[in-house]
């Protein structure tokens, strides 16, 4: 299984946040890591197989793929498993390795209130919190995906609302 | 988030499998890897992502 080519930058805006994970464990180091936040920061050619290195992102979103009869990781499929299933993979992770903090993991919806030192200030369900900008331009009261401290992309308000209502049931608010 | 632990398949049924990792047998998704019984398998969150080769 591959990510669509078009869509590895998308992979890589979700899944890069919380890489700080795998520097911990040595799985990649502090530079690699940076260099390719800088690279998805200037919209520039993924690594070949960069997205391999997010193992369990990467096969959860293959299963996906695999259970909607697709041949490729699309842009569907990855929002589908970081907007709605990653809350239960960190769980899921938290209980095997317990060395992450699951509440900073969690992608939560949130509305952009206002912008300081390149930073956007979101409110979510924990009230205002700061976020990088890096990946999106956003603007004043865009609806909007975060990943650490990270705006990762505009999203619908429907799907903010799913994802709300998911957190709930999931008791992960 | 990534780290996988090896395990041997013990059996087999349709994309499932029940695989001993250390002292527990868990069961895992097995489309992606092109295993069979015997084989080893690195296992996460209840998916085998790779064969040990």
């Amino acid at each position: 299984m591959e990510i669509r080519t078009c869509d590895r930058m998308l992979f890589m805006k979700y899944a890069l946040p919380c890489a700080g994970t795998l520097v911990k464990r040595c799985s990649i180091t502090q530079e690699e890591w940076d260099s390719l936040i800088d690279t998805v920061r200037r919209n520039r050619t993924i690594p070949k197989d960069a997205e391999k290195i997010f193992k369990v992102a990467f096969a959860a979103c293959s299963l996906i793929a695999l259970d909607c009869s697709k041949s490729e990781i699309d842009e569907e499929v990855i929002r589908e498993y970081y907007l709605f299933g990653h809350d239960e993979m960190i769980d899921k992770r938290y209980e095997e390795m317990g060395d992450f903090d699951p509440d900073m993991c969690r992608i939560r919806p949130g509305i952009v209130k206002s912008f300081e030192n390149g930073f956007a200030t979101v409110e979510n369900v924990h009230g205002l919190r700061k976020y990088r900008t890096d990946y999106c331009d956003v603007k004043r009261n865009d609806v909007v995906a975060t990943h650490w401290n990270f705006v990762v992309e505009k999203i619908p308000e429907e799907t903010a609302e799913r994802m709300k209502k998911q957190k709930i049931e999931l008791k992960v608010i | 988030m990534c780290i996988t632990t090896p395990g041997k398949i013990l059996s087999i049924n349709g994309n499932k499998a029940r695989v001993k990792i250390n002292d527990d047998v868990v069961e895992v998704r097995i489309d992606l890897v092109k295993a069979v019984v015997g084989d080893y398998v690195y296992c996460t969150s209840g998916m085998a992502v790779e064969k040990v080769e």
